[in-house]
């Protein structure tokens, strides 16, 4: 294991859980506890989970012009949240690539955070620095919180036990600054799950005390501590993509299957090469594919054919624990992108059949009911 | 009572009473996390000391197994198809990949014993 990994503020209390504990983005994080990546998969589509998600890294920017520089560099159209609201947006390229996807979260017009991808900081940072033409104070304040999430439907349960207050009226993508007990933290409805669920940014300090609440809280509600693996698999099932899988510097927004996100006419940075991309048509688009579970998973990189023809590539692929098969992120032929048309996915070396879907392969339940 | 022996590979061949089963350790189960599908070799398959004669598939990632000795398939266990997680609650029991002859028994005083391999830093390999 990298001696120079660095420890979250919560990695006693995953070695107490006895979590096995790898090397991910520069941080030593828990990949499954001894529940298993299936058990811990099923908690939070039919419970609850807990994470510590403190690798991922948090950008505050601040001044008159922050609403404009956060507009200029990400693509989503910022005007279609308001203060309090979190948007899901990415750092598009002017030559067609993504830096990286990102939650922003608008405080007020000049003051907006971000939270980026752990794997990504240092190449965020740099990136939001070299476009600061808007004068705009920027901190990166990744190495100062943590970040603890609570997801599945029974989120709710364990936050009230918690003591935290009117949790169940909240709406999805929306957060607030609150203090619990006295503890300054930002409260966001936003998950990577595709289920109900609360994210808790809080000052590393005050990470444990908070950790050891929601776990004395949660235990009669089965609130189960969850892995980086179990995460993967979650977000695979909720059809959203991961960097260095499905979004890289050479893959466009469009071609990623996520024009919902594109705010046309807002004059992002990378905006006029996708209005060219969107007229001249794509190549290839991020698709699904699901794979009976006899043939076993399609695994990142293994090759796709249709009618016998090479036709795209597997991006992320794992068992779904909810379908009881394979699914995969794969980018296809534009023509092949249509529910139910069979394929071929090369999985262990052998063709065999699949079937392409249009993620989420696990429909998203972000509302409480 | 089985005679275990394991290769650095993380394979066992196990001995009882003339029957040799091979299978994963338990270590390498619990390196792999949970398991969702095993394939199998079939029934008179030869295979060489270190060729790949099955592999394991977890959520996370997919594995090769390797002959731990020159072997012959007499029977796959066909209760991993259904219930692959078995290797992960019995890897030295009912989690048994195949039943085999070895068709070099010299090859077995090359693995490591179970004493031995219980000792091993595993995590360096």
């Amino acid at each position: 294991m990298d001696e120079t990994a660095v420890k979250t503020a919560l990695y006693d209390r995953h070695v107490q859980l006895g979590a096995k504990m790898v090397e991910f983005a520069g941080y030593l994080m828990p990949v499954w506890y001894p529940t298993g990546i299936v058990k811990e998969h099923l908690a939070v589509r039919e419970g609850v989970g807990v994470f510590d998600l403190s690798h991922m890294g948090e950008f505050f920017i601040k001044g008159p012009r922050a609403w404009e520089f956060v507009q200029h560099l990400c693509c989503n159209d910022l005007r279609k949240i308001g203060n309090g609201g979190v948007q899901y947006t990415l750092f598009a390229t002017p030559e067609g690539g993504v830096v990286d996807d990102l939650l922003v979260y608008q405080l007020n017009p000049e003051h907006i955070m971000m939270v980026v991808n752990a794997s990504n900081i240092a190449k965020d940072w740099e990136w939001v620095n070299r476009n600061n033409n808007f004068g705009v104070e920027l901190t990166n304040a990744s190495d100062e919180y943590s970040l603890i999430a609570v997801q599945g439907p029974d989120t709710e349960k364990v936050l009230e036990a918690a003591g935290y207050k009117g949790v169940a009226h909240e709406h999805p993508f929306t957060f607030r600054r609150i203090k619990h007990n006295g503890v300054p933290l930002f409260q966001c409805v936003t998950g990577y799950t595709g289920e109900r669920g609360f994210e808790l940014i809080v000052a590393n300090e005050h990470a444990p005390a908070l950790w050891d609440e929601l776990m004395a809280a949660g235990a009669p509600h089965g609130l189960t501590p969850i892995g980086l693996g179990a995460r993967d698999t979650l977000r695979l099932e909720a059809g959203m993509c991961l960097y260095g899988h499905e979004l890289s510097d050479t893959t466009s927004v469009l071609e990623a299957n996520l024009e919902w996100t594109v705010g046309w006419n807002t004059g992002f940075a990378g905006e006029e090469l996708l209005g060219k991309q969107k007229a001249e048509g794509l190549k290839r688009i991020l698709g699904g594919i699901t794979v009976e579970k006899e043939h076993g998973s399609p695994r990142p990189h293994a090759k796709i054919y249709a009618d016998g023809s090479p036709a795209g590539e597997v991006t992320s692929g794992a068992p779904s624990p909810v379908l009881d098969k394979g699914i995969a992120f794969c980018y296809l032929r534009p023509d092949l992108l249509e529910e139910g048309r069979q394929v071929e996915v090369e999985v262990r070396g052998k063709r065999v059949p699949a079937t392409v879907v249009r993620p989420p392969f696990v429909k998203h339940r972000l509302f409480k009911h | 009572m089985a005679t275990l022996r394991f290769a650095k590979t993380h394979e066992y061949i196990a001995e009882d009473g003339g029957v040799f089963t091979v299978g994963i350790s338990e270590f390498a189960a619990s390196e792999l996390g949970d398991i969702t599908f095993v394939e199998l070799p079939e029934p008179g398959a030869a295979f060489s000391q270190g060729d790949r004669f099955a592999t394991v598939e977890s959520v996370k990632a997919v594995s090769d197994v390797y002959a731990p000795v020159d072997l012959e398939v007499l029977e796959a266990n066909a209760a991993l198809t259904d219930s692959p997680e078995t290797v992960n609650s019995d890897a030295h029991g009912a989690g048994w990949f195949a039943k085999v002859k070895p068709t070099n028994p010299a090859q077995l005083d090359g693995l490591i014993s179970e004493t031995d391999y219980s000792a091993m830093d595993k995590e360096a390999h």
